[in-house]
């Protein structure tokens, strides 16, 4: 779920033409969520194959991302690796979530109630070991390189975005920003045409790109002091403090520099390690990146996993991965106006 | 404010099946002394360098600078509707944030056009020097990228001596048209500083020749470097093209 910083920290909205020839570290989990919480019919269920197995997560990651390669984009996937202990309350509280959101929607689903079946199905998903598997399977055999982090994939993108590997990394959560990512894109995945919830009206979401020291500069806050103000308002190892939203945090954050001070000044009680919390953020677990090769799509083992094993049409199977091919033959023999001004 | 009037509907035709090539969204930026465009393609391969002065319009007066920004499939499906000689007036309706095409014949048609907001703002001009400059029939140039593309889906040009090659070669063969300047030639100029040579896609090539309109163009290269397509319209209007080149395979 990450930090609600969204109050407080500005984006810039950008089309995905701005991002070509740049090479991005997508969030592997946070966009394999957000699939399998929109790829879905009007009632909430998921697409699936003959045999009943969840597909909603190999279209997303074959048709959305052949689209961003189309407009040149270099992309990378980043897996999570281990959970720091301290997530555990929070991994807790999802499985708890998804099970009231199941049972919500199989009662929506019972009483006709269709639009309420589609959103609480969108909190029921759920990532096994078999579609973090195949995903990765999927995204090899599309020439997308696939990098395993030693714990939060969010930290390990902005690691490579701050050695400049990937030129940004991309992700739904305002955590990138905590972890030291120089540039981050949200929406990445579902740009284009979206329906609103409850309504038959489309809207176009567009990608938008968070610069962190701009906004650390217009907010006039360190890094740490970020970090600061997500823990106060809750991060994925603690709660909230109740009354404390991002605005809020921001004001006492500004008023008195630090967590200590503002605990001190306001009598409030934590009852979590923050220090540690801290930590997780500013001193995450790094590893050695060679840089980037994007090798070149296997089309047979594109048709193989989708069409022969999950029964995907496969005329439009074939129609997109020749879309795939051309896009990296562009990618790697097409060179682009902006390399001569 | 905004108003122009033109006497052909085949100009506006013309400027339409150029935008089409390689925008989905026109950013029109109407001055006081004529209309301007220029904008690159979605993959950042070709721009396209359009410039229309006030001359060209019967009718043209414009207070201030306004940036138009219209989807291309809407235009072309409007300029599907126009006769060549229909008179067409265009006008800005600001406080409704339309763009109005009337359409003057045997009837008097109208259509508003919503404008949209652009995501890019119009590019800069860039200065890029070529090393060959070539002046030559628009329709030789069409013939030339017609024949390369029966076997190549790229096509190589080579500017040496007194000549301009076409040649490209694919799983079914090769193709070569060779142009030497002279005064019977289709290449009436050429212009080397240094014998060069560069391959182009030829998906682009071929949708720009769809859209040249004029009698003549001129084509401007360098070794690995992009071209340069222009052409006139309107006789003192121009449009060009840059086109980035591939790079070779190893």
């Amino acid at each position: 779920m990450g930090t609600q910083l969204g109050d407080i920290i500005e984006s810039e909205v950008i089309s995905l033409t701005d991002l070509n020839n740049k090479s991005i570290a997508i969030d592997a989990f946070n966009t394999l969520y957000q699939f399998l919480a929109i790829i879905r019919q009007p009632d909430g269920t998921p697409l699936k194959d003959r045999s009943g197995r969840l597909t909603s997560h190999l279209s997303g990651l074959f048709y959305r991302n052949t689209n961003l390669i189309e407009h040149g984009i270099r992309l990378v996937y980043v897996f999570d690796g281990e959970p720091h202990e301290l997530k555990s309350k929070e991994i807790e509280r999802r499985r708890k979530k998804r099970e009231d959101a199941r049972a919500k929607w199989e009662l929506a689903l019972e009483e006709g109630r269709i639009e309420d079946a589609r959103r609480a199905a969108q909190a029921s998903s759920k990532l096994t070991d078999e579609i973090i598997q195949e995903s990765k399977e999927l995204l090899t055999a599309m020439g997308i390189p696939v990098i395993q982090a030693p714990s939060e994939g969010e930290a390990l993108a902005a690691q490579m975005a701050k050695e400049g590997i990937v030129w940004a990394s991309a992700s739904q959560d305002f955590d990138s920003l905590l972890y030291d990512c120089p540039r981050m894109v949200r929406n990445l995945s579902i740009t284009g045409r979206r329906r609103v919830a409850r309504s038959r009206s489309y809207k176009t979401i567009h990608p938008e790109l968070i610069e962190l020291t701009t906004n650390l500069k217009r907010l006039g806050l360190t890094r740490e002091q970020l970090v600061d103000i997500a823990i106060l308002i809750g991060t994925d190892y603690n709660a909230r403090i109740k009354g404390i939203g991002p605005k809020t945090a921001l004001k006492l954050m500004k008023q008195y520099g630090s967590i200590e001070k503002i605990v001190v000044e306001k009598g409030i009680v934590l009852d979590f390690p923050y220090n540690e919390i801290r930590k997780i953020f500013l001193e995450p677990p790094t590893i050695e990146i060679d840089p980037i090769k994007w090798p070149e799509p296997q089309p047979d083992t594109i048709f193989d996993i989708l069409c022969t094993q999950h029964d995907f049409g496969e005329e439009r199977v074939n129609r997109a991965t020749q879309r795939l091919l051309d896009a990296f033959d562009k990618s790697m023999y097409q060179s682009s106006l902006s390399e001569f001004f | 404010m905004f108003h122009a009037i033109l006497d052909s509907g085949k100009i506006w035709k013309q400027i339409v099946d150029a935008l089409t090539t390689i925008l989905t969204e026109a950013l029109f930026v109407m001055k006081e002394d004529g209309i301007y465009l220029r904008q690159v393609d979605p993959l950042n391969i070709a721009m396209i360098d359009m410039v229309l002065p006030a001359e060209i319009f019967q009718e043209y007066s414009c207070k201030g600078t306004h940036d138009i920004c219209l989807g291309v499939d809407e235009l072309t499906k409007i300029s599907k509707r126009m006769a060549v000689d229909d008179k067409i007036e265009l006008s800005l309706d600001e406080d409704d944030n339309r763009f109005e095409i009337k359409m003057i014949g045997p009837a008097v048609r109208k259509f508003k056009l919503q404008m949209i907001k652009p995501l890019e703002t119009p590019r800069k001009p860039r200065g890029i020097e070529f090393d060959v400059k070539a002046e030559m029939f628009a329709d030789a140039f069409k013939q030339a990228i017609k024949d390369v593309s029966v076997v190549s889906i790229n096509v190589k040009i080579i500017a040496q001596n007194d000549t301009l090659i076409f040649t490209g070669e694919g799983d079914t063969g090769e193709a070569e048209v060779a142009l030497k300047v002279g005064e019977d030639s289709a290449l009436f100029d050429l212009d080397i500083k240094t014998d060069s040579y560069a391959i182009y896609p030829m998906k682009y090539l071929s949708d720009i020749i769809k859209a040249v309109s004029g009698d003549s163009i001129s084509l401007q290269f360098s070794t690995h470097k992009p071209i340069q397509i222009g052409f006139g319209i309107a006789e003192i209007g121009t449009i060009k093209f840059l086109v980035a080149p591939r790079k070779e395979r190893r």
